[in-house]
């Protein structure tokens, strides 16, 4: 049978820690393809405003901390928490001003980049301490090639950032109820994560429902009947008098203490008129206006969005052995919980082990699938339940190997061979295996590279498929990164150019990191510009007729595609 | 374990083993289905020696896009744009051979004259059945038009501006000779426009802007005689409506005058491009005047579009594409 190794020791770490350093260097050369995202101009500019008061705090640590240095450097971007711009700032400053290491762009997706990272690493063990390696191998490589996750970890934005700091704080709550340590470090993660971004609200959610489950058995209802206590009463049906809970546990209570304190002390934008802002913050995200996503040929602007969608949109854009592991993982672990006398393979270290898994697969999920929820961010909003489906990944792979393996060593029994050499054959059969497994994956990835929003899976089609569906080509307007050479090329001198969904933030950093020609205008409009590019998106067409009326042409120049489909068009002028 | 689930257990064994290698071959397949530039070019070359004055080319799917690069030259904007395929005398239908069901189109538009086919592209040349002849087209005539707008106390006449370098109207780049009209509030024009039907689909037509209050009317003199006047009238697509459906709003109204009879049509928020026939009384062969006159209900500001022409030939089919939303 497979070796087993429960616990996370220094091989584990060692291996984990190969992968991980291995997908950030995977980043890093790949991070020059992708363009910059309307999200990430406005962080890039937010972290230098923040830089600069970084700058000041050392210099003149009084002058900095007054409410005129807060507000006129922390006023921007107040509608998202600091702790990730904080870090863009940080890196902005360390690698790309003072050690002249990376490009300005580069260094602001850094942190992004070693966020990923972490998640990899501890996927991996987690994945390992449920059983096997095996498990923790092939759960770190199920979500580094997801496209989409692969995508989303070159950014400078917050969706990796929180879906690592998601994971890590369900990971440390999970070790943290018989532990004063893990429970401190449990509420020190939320706070980061509060500080990330407002998915966090939702961490307590996996929290408490998990801890309820867990305790049912300790939660006690009481009827109180002619003062006798713990009585059982005579009608059929009575409300309980009293709930008798299970204690609380310790995290719970550092949570409430220790994180938000540390929410408010990381934010320097919230150390003064702190009620305000922060009803502020809640208010702006409470009442966020509802943008639009098109889904299966139908744009929707306003609620009710389909209640499918972040379910079919998951099947649409993970890899489908992904997918067909993962549920044999889930139908698997579903298996034992109700024949707890099968024979089970893994062994978990932690109580009710599914259910937190499923929380946290779920939960997420369930959120953007309510009707009233914005669902404008594609994929990204529910990230967070991305590890766990690499992970149930893991479990239907390992389930899988450990039936072939088990098969195969009838067979070396009945051939005589020795146990060592019966291991060491298992264990390169394993590696086989998962080479087989993870193929599809590294190809899909490979081939959605620079564009994996535009990216679709085999269940539709991939991205002809997809098109063909009526499903979202793209958003964000990070495309533009693709026709840049074709502009530097192309474009008479001094041509004003209509960049459509590109924010001017990122153009400016094109501009910067050299990508741009620098005589190379920003128009405002499709009026008045020499060349236009439309980011084709069903909401938007009507925009690629309007650049055909000024443009005087229907020929686009030029077309950046992905597997064929169009996704930004760019127009000549040439209207007398 | 029966053997029955021992069968079933063995044979899930196996499957999750052969998907990654189906996964693989399907993206390999896709990658390989789709047409490089060089194909493109060897197309444009077919197009090139094949092609006729008055052709209409279609791509499929319309997310080839790509394709217009190297066939964009053999059309105008117009015909990107086009109001109806009767209209030509052949229709090029240039399709991406995986990626289109032929199937559905092989017959839709006439009888098929050429095929041309390279690795992943295919072409058929239909000549187009039942095909329009317009004696008498509105849009090209624009110019000589009369153009005013109807509110509750007066009217204001619509001054003509050729050779607009360009002009922002409400909502649309107007750029050819079109009449620039003011009510109280706005300046606005009218004139030939591509404009976005609710179906997503261009059209060249002749953009109605209806400001609240206001009714518009387009006055032709001298039209020359057929039997029909037949055309289309299309729903503004309106981005910031579900799904380009906006229940709120009322349809939009025409009606057609002429000396001793009229016609009216309407068109609802849940259509997109809508085509109308009105047959004319008249049995001299005199020219005529008409009058067309667009309304809605009057506190609503609306869009739409419009192009119409005079023929003899009465169209088999009235089309009526339907706009995409979601109720």
């Amino acid at each position: 049978m497979l070796k087993l190794s429960i616990k996370s020791n220094y091989i584990t770490h060692l291996l984990a820690f190969i992968i991980s350093v291995g997908y950030l260097t995977l980043l890093m050369i790949t991070e020059k393809d992708i363009g910059y995202a309307r999200d990430e101009g406005f962080y890039f500019s937010a972290a230098r405003n923040y830089g600069e008061w970084f700058k000041k705090l050392i210099n003149e640590p009084k002058k900095a901390v007054t409410k005129r240095e807060v507000d006129k450097h922390w006023r921007e971007n107040h509608e998202h928490p600091s702790f990730m711009k904080t870090l863009f700032a940080l890196s902005r400053i360390i690698f790309y001003e003072k050690l002249k290491l990376t490009g300005e762009a580069f260094s602001l997706r850094l942190p992004g980049m070693i966020m990923a990272t972490i998640l990899i690493y501890f996927v991996f063990i987690f994945g390992s301490e449920l059983g096997s390696r095996w498990i923790g191998f092939l759960s770190s490589l199920f979500l580094a090639f997801l496209p989409r996750f692969f995508y989303h970890a070159h950014l400078c934005c917050f969706d990796v950032p929180i879906s690592t700091l998601w994971f890590l704080t369900t990971y440390s709550f999970l070790k943290s109820l018989n532990s004063l340590k893990w429970s401190l470090l449990t509420s020190i993660l939320w706070g980061l994560s509060l500080e990330t971004k407002l998915n966090s609200f939702f961490i307590p959610v996996v929290m408490v429902t998990y801890y309820i489950i867990l305790k049912l058995n300790e939660i006690k209802f009481d009827f109180i009947i002619n003062n006798t206590i713990n009585e059982k009463p005579k009608e059929k049906f009575r409300f309980p008098t009293a709930i008798l809970l299970p204690p609380i546990p310790v995290v719970f209570i550092l949570m409430l203490i220790v994180s938000p304190l540390l929410f408010i002390l990381l934010w320097p934008w919230l150390w003064y008129d702190t009620i305000q802002r922060l009803g502020g913050y809640l208010s702006f995200h409470l009442h966020h206006p509802y943008y639009n996503i098109e889904f299966l040929g139908i744009n929707y602007f306003t609620p009710p969005f389909p209640f499918s969608y972040p379910f079919v949109m998951t099947l649409f854009t993970i890899p489908f052995v992904t997918m067909v592991f993962s549920v044999t993982g889930i139908i698997l672990r579903v298996y034992y919980a109700i024949k707890p006398k099968a024979k089970d393979p893994i062994k978990s270290p932690y109580p009710k082990l599914d259910l937190f898994l499923f929380l946290n697969l779920f939960i997420p999920m369930l959120i953007i699938a309510l009707p009233t929820t914005p669902i404008f961010g594609g994929t990204k909003h529910w990230m967070p339940s991305w590890p766990y489906i690499a992970i149930f990944g893991g479990i239907g792979f390992y389930y899988w190997l450990n039936f072939i393996i088990s098969k195969l060593h009838i067979i070396f029994d009945r051939y005589g061979i020795k146990e060592k050499k019966a291991s060491l054959l298992s264990f390169n059969i394993g590696m086989i295996l998962s080479f087989l497994i993870i193929t599809p994956s590294i190809i899909q990835t490979k081939g959605s590279h620079p564009f994996a929003l535009s990216h679709y899976t085999m269940l539709s089609g991939e991205s002809p498929g997809a098109a063909t569906l009526g499903m979202n080509r793209q958003f964000w307007g990070f495309t533009t990164r693709s026709l840049l050479p074709w502009i530097n090329k192309n474009a008479p001198p001094n041509a004003r150019i209509y960049f459509h969904d590109t924010t001017w933030t990122s153009y400016d950093m094109y501009k910067r990191e050299g990508l741009l020609r620098k005589d190379i205008n920003w128009s405002n409009t499709i009026t008045g510009s020499d060349l236009s590019m439309i980011h084709l998106e069903q909401h938007f067409i009507f925009r690629e007729h309007d650049v055909w009326e000024w443009t005087g042409t229907a020929t686009p120049s030029y077309v950046v595609s992905h597997q064929g489909v169009a996704i930004l068009p760019i127009y000549k002028r040439v209207w007398k | 374990m029966s053997s029955f689930y021992k069968k079933l257990l063995l044979l899930g064994v196996v499957t999750l083993g052969i998907i990654p290698v189906i996964e693989t071959a399907y993206h390999f397949y896709i990658k390989s289905s789709i047409p490089t530039a060089k194909e493109w070019e060897t197309v444009k070359k077919i197009v090139a020696e094949n092609f006729a004055k008055g052709d209409l080319i279609m791509i499929k799917p319309e997310w080839a896009e790509e394709g217009w690069v190297w066939l964009g030259q053999f059309q105008e904007i117009k015909d990107r744009a086009f109001t109806d395929y009767r209209l030509y005398e052949r229709v090029w239908l240039v399709y991406l051979s995986s990626f289109y069901d032929i199937s559905k189109d092989a017959d839709k538009y006439g009888t098929i004259l050429k095929r041309f086919s390279t690795k992943n592209i295919s072409i058929i040349v239909y000549k187009v059945k039942d095909r329009v002849k317009p004696m008498y087209s509105f849009i090209d005539h624009f110019e000589e038009a009369k153009v005013y707008l109807e509110d509750h106390k007066t009217g204001s006449k619509c001054n003509y501006i050729a050779n607009n370098p360009w002009r922002t109207g409400i909502s649309k780049i107007v750029q050819r000779g079109g009449f620039e009209c003011r009510d109280r509030n706005n300046t606005f024009y009218i004139a030939p426009v591509i404009f976005t039907d609710r179906s997503n689909q261009p059209r060249y037509c002749i953009h109605i802007l209806l400001p609240k209050y206001i009714k518009l009317v387009i006055e032709y003199n001298n039209v020359p005689y057929g039997k029909f006047v037949t055309g289309y009238l299309g729903m503004h697509y309106n981005q910031w409506s579900r799904g380009g459906y906006d229940p709120q709003r009322p349809p939009v109204m025409m009606l057609i005058e002429t000396k001793n009879s009229s016609f009216l049509f309407t068109i609802t928020q849940k259509e997109a491009w809508k085509q109308f026939l009105y047959e004319l009384k008249y049995n001299t062969y005199s020219n005529l005047d008409i009058r067309f006159l667009f309304f809605s209900q009057e506190n609503k500001s609306q869009e739409s579009c419009f192009t119409a022409w005079v023929t003899d030939t009465k169209p088999k089919e009235l089309i009526n594409v339907k706009a995409k939303y979601k109720e």
